[in-house]
């Protein structure tokens, strides 16, 4: 990989860019005014510059030069790239290309798969059925299934195809019922992952509200500001959680509605919720319910 | 073209739009600058160009900033 590509070749050629329009502007307002109207746009043009810097390097300390296209979630595709206007992209362009070709050969690691569409045990199953010679309708099926697993784009795609290609390994099994059943659950499975929200694999249990590191019931909390503690289990895809917690009043009313934001929750992962809320004086019990917001919010986790 | 094609490729639609309009204001900035026009037309339109230019630029950084501590926090 050739200096361009590190990190501090991509921070270096954002400095200089910045720099570079900084100046093209400072030399055109100065061959053209004077005096204040010079001044006061001359400051505008620094202050700017300065102000790119500043959040150039906190981007570097975010390590976002690090990684450019290569680790960002399905979700995220919207973000965009660090460079300025088009008269000066295009060599980056290539070069980033360059990298985003690296990235999709087959040496990528394995990017983790929720349980529903975890097939390795039912692949090795039909492996054995097949014996040593998979017919090719497995071996496309196969295929497509490693894809799922070197891939967060288009996963739901992906499931898609998978699912219509299992369609010629049913008939294939045809007549052997433990193959059969396999082939059926492959099919359930990937159907209801199709189907399903990712809000419906996130689970929020062990949920208590402490005072003093003692817990009570919501009734003997009114008025009282109080830790929060919950467990969130995600068995579906990566997802940025956010819970609503909503305290009611005796009569079943809303009085009061809070986000908690989670972060991110990955396949299979667990993270407590522990943070401090304030119980309304009328409040008697809670709802609380996980969410993920369409566009993920940023925040610290702390 | 095949440069754009690839720019379309890798860039969201909503960077690409941001980079053309930064471009596109810029360029009229400072092509407005050296216009044959009178000082004060100059002057008003040349600081409204280049701000509107700078105001796309700073908030196409914060966004970028923004992604990048929704990511930070997924790591």
């Amino acid at each position: 990989m050739s200096a361009e590509n590190t990190s501090w070749g991509r921070v270096g050629r954002f400095i200089a860019l910045v720099v570079l329009v900084s100046a093209v502007f400072l030399t055109t307002f100065s061959l053209v005014f004077k005096g204040r109207v010079l001044f006061v746009l001359a400051i505008a043009v620094v202050a700017i510059g300065l102000i790119s810097m500043v959040l150039g390097f906190m981007l570097f300390a975010l390590r976002h030069f690090d990684e450019i296209d290569s680790t960002y979630p399905e979700r995220e595709v919207n973000r965009p790239e660090i460079e300025l206007p088009a008269t000066t992209t295009q060599p980056t362009t290539a070069t980033d290309n360059e990298q985003a070709a690296e990235d999709t050969t087959p040496t990528q690691e394995i990017q983790p798969v929720p349980p529903l569409i975890n097939f390795d045990d039912e692949l090795a199953e039909l492996e054995e059925y097949f014996d040593d010679e998979p017919p090719r309708q497995y071996r496309t099926f196969r295929d497509e299934y490693e894809r799922l697993k070197t891939t967060r784009r288009n996963r739901e795609s992906i499931v898609s195809s998978l699912r219509s290609s299992l369609n010629s390994l049913s008939v294939l099994v045809d007549g052997d019922e433990e193959a059969e059943a396999i082939v059926e659950d492959i099919g359930d499975r990937l159907f209801q992952y199709i189907k399903a929200e990712p809000v419906d694999y996130i689970e929020i249990s062990d949920v208590g509200f402490f005072l003093d590191g003692q817990q009570y019931p919501i009734p003997d909390l009114q008025s009282e500001k109080v830790r929060i503690k919950a467990t969130i289990n995600n068995t579906g895809e990566k997802s940025n959680v956010v819970v609503v917690l909503r305290f009611l009043s005796k009569d079943g009313v809303q009085v009061r509605e809070t986000s908690l934001p989670v972060g991110t929750v990955e396949p299979n992962g667990v993270k407590q919720l522990n943070t401090r809320v304030y119980v309304p004086s009328i409040a008697t019990s809670y709802e609380i319910l996980a969410t993920i917001p369409e566009t993920p919010r940023a925040f610290l986790d702390l | 073209m095949t440069a754009i094609t690839d720019m379309a490729r890798q860039y969201s639609r909503v960077t690409i739009v941001e980079y053309s309009l930064m471009v596109l204001l810029g360029g009229s900035s400072i092509l407005l600058a050296f216009a044959p026009v009178s000082i004060s037309i100059k002057q008003v339109g040349v600081a409204l160009l280049f701000g509107l230019t700078a105001g796309l630029w700073l908030s196409h950084l914060i966004v970028v900033l923004d992604n990048a501590l929704t990511q930070a926090d997924g790591r």
